[in-house]
């Protein structure tokens, strides 16, 4: 497989075009054989936004995979493009250069203050036991002296990007709920760029502790999804060389979005389409990285209020103190 | 000129029957149980018109609704081609199993559908099909639906002999489960496939947790009721159906009260595979 990126200033050149697997030309699936007609031609292609956020090292299989899915039961020419950040994706997303996209809560947040009601989300993971959330976990490596997160006052923490729910908006929001302030409570901070790009700046020493996504459990039983995780199954790091001193949530599960103005009856097929594949080819949905027993619930804009919410009180506050903002410089591991 | 005459009656004659039978143009769903019988596009249940209505809006197309006295008379009706979507129950569905296949069946409740489960048993054992699970004492991590009931009534589905089993026991999570099995506390540990994938993939890829176990059961339980489609219906078309239904409970909540109704239950429709309405398929 060949990948493509290209990483630039603006949305459109953030965006990376991913080229894949069995021969094909460029950035996408076969174009249809035949000549589209009704709605497939109103909406002439799927142009798919796809993060390299939450959880990175699936998100390529993932979207290969759905894909040729996609194009097979549309029979439109299907496109996956990955941003080099979140903004990439909500940016082309609000430009009309995407269909659709995956991308967390907070992410979601922006694209619907941006876009309106021409954003909407549209399915959401669901676990076999019926949780659709997922959790932010304060991380620290397990040979440090940081037991809880008031042992990090003063100390270097990276968040994961500005638009981020897991790596900044949400833990950022819990921590003020807690009469902390995170804009003063740590001695310096930055962003990393992605969820596996801070567990590798944790591993270098770069940060004392990091924002990260924590799922497939609660605090309680103990997490074993997630970039970490997924990171360690891949044998680049080790579970037993971090600790989870703090977490923050449930917040709902990263949403699926889609252009409301595209035509209703492709939204209403790339729906059913999406959703059944948990049920008709569970191999495959384990094979991209879902977890097993899992499916897609249907989501609406009411689900993610409470993210819309948090996102303009983190902006007001933002706005009120724009000297303790976080610095988003090259802290890119 | 008489002879052309007479032919030309007995042509009208021929024809009329079968345009008396011929199905509304549109898409057709049949319900038993409908206040109508035949189609109709007005039906007098405030629920059902809303839900027609629904459908016609986003189909694109017109709707009607079929209503006939019970499911079997809708499993024929749907194998001799005169409708599109049927709703049947899993009786009902049998006879016509060759020719057409569930698309949603309803959820239970909010945190349980038809969760896909596993059994767990030690290779030692011999146990390592559901058959050979009779008289096993079974190990559960929760009393919830999702991860009690249901894996049980998978378990029946796929030729367990339930009632056989010892009484259960029920410990902490999937990792006491497996110290349980280990320890000879139970024969077979019941879980979620989640729960197992949890369990067994572990943090390391150099460590196999799972290495001295085997499913004997992998599965979800047979769905009871469901929307039913012909396997012809075009792939694209099937997918508008499912991706229309799955947000009905939301998007018009007496619509999936009124198909709940006729469902046995429900609060919201999950998608299904091709086997769900087929007792111990995969």
């Amino acid at each position: 497989m060949g990948v493509k990126q290209v990483q630039k200033s603006t949305w459109l050149k953030s965006l990376c075009v991913v080229l894949f697997l069995t021969g094909l030309s460029a950035c996408g699936s076969d174009k249809p054989e035949t000549e589209l007609t009704g709605w497939q031609k109103e909406v002439g292609q799927l142009r798919i936004g796809a993060t390299a956020g939450e959880d990175s090292p699936t998100t390529l299989a993932r979207w290969t995979t759905y894909q040729k899915y996609l194009n097979r039961i549309t029979g439109l020419k299907v496109d996956v493009f990955q941003a080099a950040d979140y903004n990439g994706i909500i940016q082309a997303m609000a430009s009309g250069q995407l269909e659709l996209a995956q991308m967390g809560g907070a992410a979601y947040a922006n694209a619907r203050e941006q876009m309106g009601e021409k954003v909407t989300p549209f399915l959401a993971l669901r676990t076999a036991e019926g949780s659709s959330g997922y959790y932010s976990a304060l991380i620290v490596k397990a040979d440090s002296p940081y037991r809880t997160i008031e042992d990090l006052r003063g100390k270097s923490l990276g968040y994961v990007d500005y638009n981020s729910t897991s790596g900044y908006l949400f833990p950022r929001w819990a921590m003020r709920q807690q009469g902390k302030n995170p804009d003063t409570y740590f001695g310096k901070t930055a962003m990393s760029g992605g969820h596996t790009q801070s567990v590798l700046a944790l591993a270098n020493g770069q940060f004392d502790a990091i924002f990260l996504i924590a799922s497939g459990g609660t605090p309680e039983t103990g997490f074993t999804s997630g970039s970490l995780y997924t990171l360690a199954r891949k044998g680049a790091v080790k579970i037993s060389d971090y600790r989870i001193i703090w977490t923050a949530g449930p917040m709902p599960n990263s949403p699926y979005v889609i252009r409301t103005d595209r035509p209703q009856a492709f939204q209403d097929v790339t729906r059913g389409a999406m959703a059944a594949l948990a049920y008709e080819d569970p191999q495959l949905w384990v094979d991209i990285g879902l977890l097993e027993g899992s499916d897609l619930q249907p989501m609406t804009p009411a689900d993610y209020q409470a993210v819309v919410e948090m996102r303009r009180a983190e902006i007001a506050e933002r706005r009120a103190a724009p000297a303790q903002k976080p610095n988003n410089g090259s802290a890119k591991p | 000129m008489i002879r052309a005459f007479a032919i030309t009656l007995i042509l009208l004659a021929l024809m009329q029957p079968a345009t008396a039978q011929t199905p509304p143009a549109g898409f057709r769903i049949g319900i038993a149980g409908l206040t109508e019988s035949g189609c109709t596009a007005t039906p007098s249940d405030a629920a059902a018109a809303a839900y027609r209505k629904h459908l016609e809006g986003r189909l694109g197309k017109p709707v009607v609704l079929c209503g006939y006295e019970d499911g079997k008379a809708v499993a024929t009706a749907l194998q001799d081609g005169q409708l599109d979507l049927a709703v049947l129950d899993q009786p009902s569905f049998e006879p016509v199993s060759k020719i057409a296949r569930p698309i949603l069946a309803p959820r239970a409740d909010a945190i349980t559908g038809r969760v896909l489960a596993v059994a767990l048993t030690l290779k030692t054992s011999g146990r390592d099909t559901p058959v050979k699970l009779a008289g096993s004492r079974p190990i559960f991590i929760s009393k919830l639906g999702a991860s009690h009931q249901v894996p049980l009534q998978g378990l029946a589905d796929f030729g367990a002999d339930t009632k056989s089993f010892k009484p259960e026991i029920f410990v902490a999570d999937e990792h006491a489960g497996l110290a349980a099995l280990r320890a000879g506390q139970g024969d077979a540990l019941i879980i979620t496939a989640g729960a197992r994938q949890r369990l067994c993939r572990g943090d390391d890829p150099k460590v196999v947790v799972c290495g001295d176990v085997v499913e004997a059961w992998r599965g979800r339980p047979t769905a009871l009721a469901g929307l039913v489609v012909r396997n012809d219906l075009p792939e694209a078309d099937r997918y508008q159906v499912v991706g229309i239904h799955l947000p009905l409970h939301q998007e018009l909540p007496e619509a999936m009260t009124f198909l709940a109704a006729k469902l046995g239950g429900g609060i919201a429709l999950d998608p299904t595979e091709a086997t769900a309405m087929q007792k111990g398929a995969r």
